[in-house]
């Protein structure tokens, strides 16, 4: 709008504030504000008054509160999807923060403790030196939300808005890390002399941090700053990056299901999962890039050779579940041959 | 002027009229309307799109954003084979209506109004 007067452009910025605080999406925000415009482009070359186009314009969109209870109707769950991803946002800073100053250290010092009985630092027993350091820190942390809480609050509502690629991957590495130091430091295998509850809890903890994981899929796949309303939809609007999340995800479960003594395990929790994958690659634009991305974390896990002395048996596992992607990725089209086949019969 | 029972029942077959002749956005779609009524459909405009949405919903339509003429984001909506579909038996059913009515309010005069 490089032709709007000063008025016209106050107004708009206005009108869109109070579009902020609807249940309107950022993209059904961006729509209607082009409409705006261009209703406002056509009203302004009839020669009216920039007093009158606002007033026509307006009158034309209808009120604020007529279009949020009309779009109420169909993002009724808005509100949900911002205290949910407040919700996720806070889990995963609590498990940054504990595992930051409770949870790593303590299993550093565990594991050193197992070699050492003291250390020295410049002349100072280490130890007690980290940890009196780490309730400095907490100390000055909790004194920067008592004076700056404001400040803090502001940064971190604008999380709220939305969930990315960015802080979803930072996300899982944060709750995988955490779980791996969690697990480790509680070493319940080594009490369990007779090693019965001890793969009990070793599910229960995945299955909770995997938990965790997809919580962060699902409020991704809802979030509000993609225009993802149905499943369909979200397969269309699939691109590499978040290709690369969910390959990665399933890529962790896979790994995961390893560790427990039933044979086969990884490829019966790997195929289905990468043969849904390859299923919602089908829909999308790239089809190509997205499969790729979608395999790529399993691949490098494998070649950078990090299942170790296992490298050969999931090698031959990659190769069949790339199978299921593959399967997933031609299942649409298979099925439209087919059924176009046995009609002409 | 139409009721806005009336209106509202019927946005849904106008508006995938609209998108039979090739993809359009929201502010054509209206205009395309007004045009084609010759104003007395008034749609409020910003109610639309949560019509729009729901049409997107049920598959009906498919949206996508894309660089317009003015240099501006602009989001297209194209009707799908389903669209199609449902369109063409909205097209049985108002002419059905139309049928029933027209036989059943034959002996109404039309002065009247």
């Amino acid at each position: 709008m490089g032709t709007t007067s000063a008025y016209l452009s106050l107004k708009i910025a206005e009108w869109q504030s109070n579009l902020i605080k609807t249940s309107l999406t950022p993209d059904d925000r961006e729509e209607l504000t082009n409409h705006l415009d261009d209703v406002i482009t056509e009203l302004t070359e009839l020669g009216l008054s920039d007093e009158e186009v606002w007033a026509v314009a307006v009158k034309r969109l209808g009120s604020v509160s007529a279009i949020e209870s009309e779009f109420e109707k169909v993002n009724p769950d808005m509100p949900f999807r911002k205290n949910g991803l407040l919700m996720v946002y806070g889990a995963v800073i609590m498990l940054f923060l504990q595992s930051f100053f409770i949870i790593v250290p303590a299993f550093i010092f565990r594991a050193n403790q197992e070699k050492n009985t003291d250390q020295l630092f410049l002349g100072i027993r280490l130890w007690p030196m980290v940890f009196n350091i780490l309730i400095i820190v907490l100390i000055s942390i909790i004194l920067i939300f008592i004076f700056k809480g404001k400040v803090l609050a502001r940064a971190l509502s604008k999380l709220t808005g939305k969930l990315n690629i960015l802080s979803a991957f930072i996300s899982v590495v944060v709750i995988v890390a955490s779980a791996f130091f969690t697990i480790q430091l509680i070493g319940l295998s080594k009490t369990d002399k007779l090693h019965s509850v001890a793969p009990k809890f070793k599910m229960l903890t995945q299955l909770f941090y995997l938990g965790l994981i997809g919580l962060i899929g699902y409020f991704l796949l809802i979030g509000n700053n993609r225009n993802v309303r149905t499943l369909l939809s979200f397969n269309r609007k699939l691109h590499w990056k978040v290709s690369l999340l969910l390959g990665g995800i399933t890529c962790l479960a896979v790994i995961f299901s390893y560790t427990y003594r039933l044979a086969y395990l990884p490829l019966i929790i790997g195929c289905p999962l990468f043969a849904v994958l390859g299923w919602m690659v089908s829909f999308s634009e790239k089809k190509g890039i997205n499969l790729f991305c979608c395999q790529l974390f399993l691949m490098l896990f494998l070649f950078s050779e990090l299942s170790g002395r296992y490298s050969e048996m999931f090698t031959k596992y990659y190769f069949v579940i790339l199978v299921f992607l593959l399967m997933g990725a031609f299942y649409q089209k298979a099925f439209g041959y087919l059924s176009r086949l046995f009609s002409n019969v | 002027m139409l009721s806005k029972e009336l209106t509202a029942a019927s946005s849904i077959p106008i508006i995938l009229s609209t998108l039979i002749e090739g993809e359009s956005y929201g502010y054509e779609i209206i205009k395309k309307i007004k045009e084609a009524s010759n104003g007395k459909v008034l749609y409020s405009d910003g109610t639309l799109y949560p019509v729009l949405r729901k049409l997107e919903d049920k598959e009906l339509i498919r949206s996508e954003w894309r660089i317009a003429e003015n240099q501006k984001r602009r989001r297209y909506y194209t009707i799908t084979d389903k669209g199609i579909t449902q369109l063409k038996e909205e097209k049985l059913s108002w002419e059905f209506m139309n049928g029933l009515l027209n036989t059943l309010w034959a002996p109404l005069p039309l002065t009247s109004v």
